[in-house]
């Protein structure tokens, strides 16, 4: 089974990500809070920029904030999400707002993870997917 | 580049390689250095013009000093 490690007993599990776009044949590897409350991947502006995706501002979904309100942001398709060396294909994504302050360039959220078994051992440190 | 060595080299930036190795779970490990700096824009602008293989981290502490909920 796919395994990674992260600091032991840390409430944040950051993973490296492939995001790719077959259009633009260009693939990116990002760092992604693995966010199993989220019910989709999510991207900011600038990965979507960067990856040549499409964002159309007619296609959004509504989004409820951890303001406790609802948004529509856009929704998008990745050709491919990858971690562990298991990759998804057509995965949806929303661009959302996500400061580059924090480091992060995404979330990985249930849209790639509810094509699997996730076992997240953060005592050990130890996030394993299958 | 090894991406460690550029954790070093370039503490609290940007770093975009273009990725020339990978380790057994596909995330790179090493590659030719395109850019780094402060503003994760001008990276992600550098890659707009290229195809192949890249790879865009954070060489400090990732949500240093921060809580956060996200819902999406």
């Amino acid at each position: 089974m796919p395994r990674a490690y992260f600091r032991p007993r840390t409430a944040i599990v950051v993973v490296a990500v492939e995001l790719t776009n077959r259009a633009t044949g260009r693939s990116v590897t990002v760092n992604m809070l693995l966010d199993t409350g989220a019910t989709y991947t999510a991207i900011p502006m600038r990965v979507a920029r960067g990856l040549g995706v499409p964002v159309d501002p007619e296609q959004t979904t509504p989004i409820l904030t951890a303001k406790g309100a609802f948004e529509r942001m856009p929704l998008v398709y990745l050709d491919r999400v990858q971690t562990l060396g298991l990759g998804s294909e057509d995965v949806e994504a929303v661009i959302i707002n996500l400061p580059a302050k924090t480091g992060l360039d995404g979330l990985l959220g249930g849209s790639y993870l509810r094509n699997y078994r996730v076992l997240i051992d953060y005592p050990h440190g130890v996030l394993e997917i299958e | 580049m090894k991406v460690e060595d550029s954790k070093h080299q370039y503490p609290n930036e940007w770093v975009l390689l273009a990725v020339e190795k990978k380790d057994g779970l596909d995330v790179p490990v090493e590659g030719q250095l395109i850019a780094h700096g402060q503003d994760a824009d001008v990276l992600w602008d550098e890659i707009t013009e290229r195809q192949g293989q890249f790879y865009v981290f954070y060489t400090g502490e990732i949500l240093k000093e921060m809580a956060v909920i996200f819902c999406a």
